[in-house]
């Protein structure tokens, strides 16, 4: 039962059995991997369960899912529940698996049941899923598909979860998927919303809130002026992030107004939500370089603009590394992000901090979803100004999403 | 200022995998022991992991005349031995573009500068930062010239990578033992804080980075439910057992220098005391802890005001003495079903050695929560199996309402804290067994790390080095806490310690549970160790 090495991983060979005596089955199945295990290694073998993963996935992306979802239950061991499309539902392919670390010679051991299932009914998916539930485990909900075209299914989705995690990255339309993932958010208050393309600008967002931590410099959110993102591709990432930095200062206050400008970059200008220590106004370009080297659908450099000089607004001190100047930079080079102060663009001005790029892939993020608290902070908040920025008028021809190739994301080693 | 600032907006809700900023690592005793059997493991397996920045650089110093591609080859072969298989050929390739070489002698002002030079050399290449974490991996008599080379070559002030004005900090690493003793630890602090901040300053135990170690807190803090009884009121005595079954080896002549109240009591068994018994932090800053661990410390009753008491064979010790300590010493017998000798008869050892290999005190605390219940700590070499627990007794129910039969009187509750191996928490409680009488036996209420999480606990170095490079030092000693150690142990070494009076060492077999005067230590309060 090892993952297999080369093909796509999976939790091994599935066994069909009727829906209602899975949970039977699967215990079985552990019974004699149980009796296998004590009389070929002299001790019974050690289950664990940390999670139900339930992932709901198109047909297309099916193997992926389980794939992904396999390399996140070596970390996160538990009941790995797929719903598919297609057939009635009435049965569903149960299998077991083992991973052996290659590095440390450890047995994870997990299962997995895929039920397909015609799309569209709803209460069926959700009956499907609250069967298999192992009891006292959190319960992750994946969407693994476009959530502007989940329809309801995702809102049963979200019932019966701690966690609802989403990819935005692989939208066809941006504005329908936050709204989705609004309603979600706002049919249960106690819902942790996550979303991988929002991770995967977690570092940048890291790297801004980084040179906020001096307490001296705290003092300039008021005179912030502009935040410029430019991206690659698809905006969705520029536009999650902006739509963060707007609600970490407030949030909007009415609606945004758009604007094309003459080098192409889309100006959205703003009003900020009156709180204390917020700038009133903010304009936020969104601006795409086609010629970078930085990889599509990917952010390439965030510069917050400033009204005052912030060496003399920071109390002036001298120190050997303050910023001068009135630009905070965050920049991707070839390995890491920079994060610094002067001058605008790559190479120029003070470094505050540098960090490696993780390695991103989509197991690593559920992995990370997992593994952080049910209660996200702010999210939701960003998902409601992203929504209200993706609708800028003209904003949303541009907001489609691109199509990630099943072995740009998918982990393991 | 700070405290009149707002929060800042942009750290809410932030909680990913911490990866450190481009930095380089000096190890002093690159080729060394402990390089070779934690801090290259750690690190190969940090990289493996993606913990370590793209631009980290791995900076080897030792007197050896080799170049970058010998000591990289050393580390192949060392992390071979260290992780027992070979490393993988697609990780090594990356770490190998990692690792750099620098000669010089400890003592040598010049190879101070010419490692200044070497690092430059390397921030422009790699694109570094000018950080620097420079980790004192050699024999402690070394310290003062490396620390000194380092603060003359310019190396632990800030630094800037070229031209441009960019701030790089410096860190230093200390091993453990800090000092021998109260008056050489002090000193030692004296000579690196004229170099280093103590902000600087980066104190080793590695408990500190054990995953079991660190649960301590979180499990009072995290759940509701125990630190209201965790008091006098409920607690009647807490044991700490630091055991091993391995003898010194090949490390005699250390020992004899050092016995177990440097090796394990001074260190290790006093942090996991004060991380039991310290006040919840107001904050899980570095220093918030660390002030708590600290005053800990500070708080614990002198070893006894009159000059040591010790125990004897027959249990009694001198009126008036709350604070008693029991020192002792192996002698030969059988281990993991293997004959083995006594420590007089290790190598490097003196046949008629006064050094102690065992060590049990009863500590008082002198404050609100502790007083009047003692903590009894134990630490030795070649004992029956090697096990680290915190055990915390309850105080047994106010009313017997099972029949006054005190053959029938369950067991007191027992939560334990298994920091190695099996790790874990249990606890015991009293659970009727099945049948038509009321007999009550204990039972186990059981965590173990193995069963319940799927993913691996980190090495404890591999947490050490890591909040290293991102300067956390929650984990580390700071100079207060560690001269509060040493102030505390210092009865039990040098002129006035028990071995120096001339009275026999108490003696145990290699095998048992330590002499009959430890266990005589709680007899004569009634208590007895745990069976581990």
């Amino acid at each position: 039962m090892e993952f297999s090495s080369g093909a796509l991983p999976k939790l091994g060979r599935g066994r069909t059995v009727p829906l209602g005596e899975a949970d039977r089955e699967l215990r079985r199945a552990w019974v004699a991997i149980d009796e296998d295990s004590r009389s070929s290694h002299g001790e019974s073998m050690l289950r664990l369960r940390e999670v139900n993963l339930v992932a709901v996935s198109t047909e297309a992306r099916l193997e992926r899912t389980r794939a992904v979802a396999a390399l996140t239950v070596r970390e996160h061991p538990g009941r790995v529940i797929v719903i598919a499309p297609g057939g009635a539902g009435s049965s569903a392919s149960i299998a077991t698996g083992c991973l052996v670390d290659r590095f440390s010679g450890r047995r994870v051991c997990s299962e997995e049941v895929v039920i397909e299932m015609a799309r569209g009914d709803e209460e069926q998916l959700r009956a499907a899923v609250l069967q298999l539930l192992v009891p006292g485990v959190p319960v992750v909900g994946w969407w693994a598909g476009d959530p502007s075209v989940s329809g309801s299914e995702l809102a049963r989705l979200a019932e019966v979860a701690d966690r609802l995690v989403t990819d935005l990255a692989g939208t066809e339309d941006l504005a329908a998927a936050l709204t989705v993932l609004l309603d979600a958010a706002d049919a249960r208050s106690d819902l942790g919303l996550r979303d991988l393309e929002w991770l995967r600008c977690e570092p940048w967002r890291e790297l801004v809130a980084e040179f906020f931590e001096r307490p001296d410099r705290r003092l300039l959110i008021p005179h912030i002026e502009r935040l410029e993102v430019v991206h690659h591709g698809a905006p969705v990432q520029a536009l999650l992030l902006a739509a963060w930095f707007v609600s970490r200062l407030g949030g909007l206050d009415g609606n945004a107004t758009m604007k094309l400008l003459d080098d192409g970059a889309t100006s959205l200008t703003l009003r900020v939500s009156e709180i204390e220590q917020s700038p009133s106004h903010l304009e936020v370009l969104l601006r795409e370089d086609s010629e970078t080297t930085i990889p599509a659908g990917h952010l390439v450099e965030a510069d917050i603009r400033f009204g005052v000089d912030l060496g003399r607004e920071s109390g002036g001190s001298t120190s050997t590394g303050d910023c001068v100047g009135r630009v905070v930079s965050v920049s991707r080079l070839p390995h890491s992000l920079v994060c610094r102060c002067g001058t605008e663009g790559v190479g120029g001005g003070t470094v505050v901090k540098a960090t490696g790029i993780a390695v991103d892939t989509d197991d690593r993020l559920l992995s990370a979803v997992i593994d952080t608290p049910a209660r996200e902070l702010g999210f939701r908040e960003v998902v409601r100004t992203a929504l209200l920025l993706a609708r800028a008028p003209g904003l949303t021809q541009e907001t489609r999403g691109h199509s990630i190739e099943p072995a740009e994301k998918v982990g393991g080693s | 200022m700070a405290d009149s600032l707002p929060p800042n907006p942009f750290a809410e809700g932030l909680s990913r995998a911490r990866i450190p900023e481009p930095s380089t690592l000096v190890i002093f005793g690159a080729t060394g022991d402990l390089t070779g059997r934690k801090l290259l493991p750690s690190l190969y397996v940090m990289h493996r992991e993606g913990v370590l920045p793209p631009e980290f650089s791995l900076v080897g110093f030792a007197r050896r005349t080799w170049d970058d591609s010998t000591f990289r080859e050393y580390v192949r072969v060392a992390l071979a031995k260290g992780l027992g298989a070979e490393p993988e050929a697609d990780v090594w390739d990356g770490f190998a573009r990692q690792i750099f070489f620098a000669r010089g002698e400890f003592d040598d002002a010049s190879a101070y500068a010419a490692l200044a030079r070497r690092l430059e050399e390397l921030d422009r290449e790699r694109a570094g930062t000018g950080n620097r974490l420079f980790y004192l991996a050699a024999p402690p008599s070394a310290y003062p010239n490396i620390v000194a080379g380092l603060g003359e070559a310019g190396l632990s002030s800030e630094r800037r990578v070229g031209e441009e004005p960019s701030v790089g900090w410096a860190r230093i690493i200390v091993e453990k033992p800090f000092g021998h003793d109260l008056e050489s630890a002090t000193e030692l602090s004296q000579q690196i804080r004229r170099w280093f901040r103590e902000d600087q300053i980066y104190r080793i135990d590695h408990y500190l980075g054990k995953e079991t170690v660190q649960n301590i807190l979180v499990f009072r803090l995290a759940n509701g439910i125990f630190e209201p009884v965790w008091n006098r009121q409920w607690i009647d005595h807490v044991q700490i057992t630091v055991a091993e079954d391995l003898g010194v080896g090949t490390r005699g002549a250390y020992f004899e220098e050092t016995g177990e109240v440097r090796d394990m009591i001074q260190n290790h068994v006093l942090q996991l005391l004060a991380l039991v018994a310290m006040e919840p932090p107001t904050s899980f800053a570095a220093d918030a802890v660390r002030d708590e661990r600290a005053k800990v410390l500070e708080a614990l009753q002198p070893l006894g005001g009159n000059g040591l008491s010790s125990v004897g064979a027959s249990g009694r010790g001198p009126e008036g003495t709350s604070s008693v300590a029991v020192l002792a010493q192996y002698v030969g017998g059988y281990v993991g079903g293997e004959r083995v000798p006594g420590y007089r008869e290790e190598a490097d050892v003196a046949p008629d050695s006064t050094a102690e290999t065992y060590v049990a005190l009863r500590v008082a605390i002198d404050n609100w929560r502790w007083a009047g219940v003692p903590f009894y700590l134990r630490a030795g070499k070649r004992l029956a199996r090697r096990a680290t627990e915190i055990a915390i007794q309850f105080k047994r129910p106010p009313l017997s309402l099972l029949g006054g039969d005190p053959s029938r009187e369950p067991e007191p509750n027992v939560l334990a804290m298994h920091i190695q191996p099996d790790e874990g928490i249990s606890l015991q409680i009293g659970s009727k067994l099945p049948g038509p009488r009321l007999d009550i036996r204990p039972v186990h209420m059981d965590f173990r790390y193995g069963r319940s999480f799927g993913r691996r606990s980190p090495e404890a170095y591999e947490r050490l080095l890591l909040d290293s490079l991102l300067g956390d030092a929650t984990l580390f000693g700071r100079e207060d806490a560690v001269e509060a150690a040493w102030r505390f142990v210092d009865p039990l070494l040098g002129a006035q310690a028990p071995a120096s009076s001339g009275a026999p060492l108490p003696l145990y077999a290699a095998g048992s549970w330590g002499p009959e005067e430890a266990s005589a230590l709680l007899a004569r309060d009634g208590r007895k160790w745990r069976r581990l």
